[in-house]
C-alpha cells in the first residue's frame, strides 16, 4: 500500500506534463512551448488529487485508460472557472511506469499533481483549482468542482 | 396466381435523418408499386406493403432482413445493428405484397457503400472527488 501511495505519488510529480504558462493558452502543440518540469518542489507541497471520469456525459461507459488523452489544469482567483479560461497545465491521463525489473513498461492512470509545478500563478494566498478531462477526441468535459488552495 | 405485382422502379438511400447518441439511423426509401407487372393499376381495395432486405451478394442471396409488412415507402435502420461492415458495399432490394398474398418479384439490388462511422461527438463526464493535500 505505501509503495503504490509512493508510485502515485511519483506519477503526480513526474507524469508527463506540458506547463502552459505563458504561451497564450494554446495547446502545448502550439509554438513548440512545451517545457519538462523542474526539479521537484521542496518544503511542503500541495497535491492535486482526482478520481478520473469513468462514463461519458450521457452516462455511456468510458475507459479512462483507453479514452483519456489528458487533462487541462486551471487555477483563478476565484471559483468561477469559464469557459474562456485557458489551462495552466496539461496533465497526461495515461503514464508509463517501468516495471520492477525495468524490462516493461505498464500504463497508469495519473491521479495526482504538485501543484507547485505550476509556473506564473495568480497572485494570492488563495486561489481555485480546477480540471477538465479531454478525451483522445479532443472533447473536453465539464470542469471538476473548484477546489480551495490556500497557500499561505 | 393471376397477376404479379410489378418490380419497384427504383430504390435509392436517403440521407441520414437522424443521428442519436448511440447509433446512426439512416432511411432506405422506394417508389411506391401501383401496378401489376401488364401495367394494370392495383385494385383500390388491396393493400401494398414492402418487405426489405439486404445482403453483401450482388447476385441478392442470403437476404438478410430489414422489414417486412411495411406499409410506407420508407424504413429506418442502423447500419451498425444490422451489422453492416463498414467501408463495406451491401445491396439492398425491396418485394411487394399484396393483401392477397402476391408477392412480387424481388427488385434490382440498390448498391451502397456503408460510411465510415462517425466521429464520436461524446464528451467525458468531469474528474471527480478532487482534493488538495498539503504534505510536508
Amino acid at each position: 500500500m505505501e509503495r503504490h501511495t509512493t508510485m502515485r505519488m511519483l506519477l503526480g510529480g513526474l507524469a508527463a506534463v506540458i506547463l502552459l504558462a505563458g504561451c497564450g493558452g494554446g495547446s502545448g502543440d502550439e509554438g513548440g512551448t512545451s517545457k519538462v518540469p523542474g526539479p521537484a518542489p521542496s518544503g511542503p507541497v500541495s497535491i492535486l488529487s482526482w478520481s478520473p471520469p469513468t462514463t461519458y456525459n450521457d452516462n455511456v461507459s468510458l475507459d479512462p485508460e483507453r479514452d483519456l488523452a489528458y487533462y487541462e489544469i486551471f487555477v483563478r482567483q476565484d471559483p468561477n472557472f469559464t469557459d474562456d479560461d485557458l489551462p495552466v497545465a496539461e496533465v497526461a491521463a495515461v503514464a508509463g511506469v517501468p516495471s520492477p525489473d525495468g524490462l516493461t513498461i505498464a500504463r497508469v492512470l495519473v491521479t495526482e499533481f504538485t501543484l507547485e509545478l505550476l509556473p506564473s500563478l495568480p497572485n494570492g494566498s488563495q486561489l481555485y483549482v480546477s480540471m477538465r478531462a479531454v478525451g483522445i477526441d479532443k472533447q473536453k468535459s465539464a470542469f471538476m468542482d473548484p477546489l480551495p488552495w490556500d497557500r499561505s | 396466381m393471376e397477376k404479379i405485382a410489378k418490380h419497384l422502379l427504383w430504390i435509392g438511400i436517403l440521407a441520414a435523418l437522424a443521428i442519436p447518441a448511440f447509433a446512426e439511423t439512416r432511411t432506405i426509401s422506394w417508389s411506391a408499386v401501383t401496378t401489376y407487372t401488364d401495367g394494370t393499376p392495383i385494385e383500390a381495395g388491396k393493400t401494398v406493403s414492402y418487405s426489405v432486405y439486404w445482403t453483401t451478394d450482388p447476385g441478392l442471396a442470403s437476404l438478410h432482413s430489414i422489414g417486412t409488412s411495411i406499409a410506407e415507402t420508407s424504413t429506418p435502420f442502423d447500419p451498425d445493428v444490422l451489422g453492416m461492415i463498414r467501408g463495406g458495399t451491401v445491396y439492398f432490394t425491396v418485394k411487394t405484397v399484396l393483401s392477397a398474398n402476391e408477392i412480387s418479384a424481388l427488385s434490382p439490388g440498390y448498391a451502397w457503400v456503408v460510411p465510415p462511422a462517425p466521429p464520436t461527438t461524446r464528451a467525458p463526464s468531469a474528474p471527480k472527488g478532487g482534493i488538495i493535500i498539503r504534505k510536508k
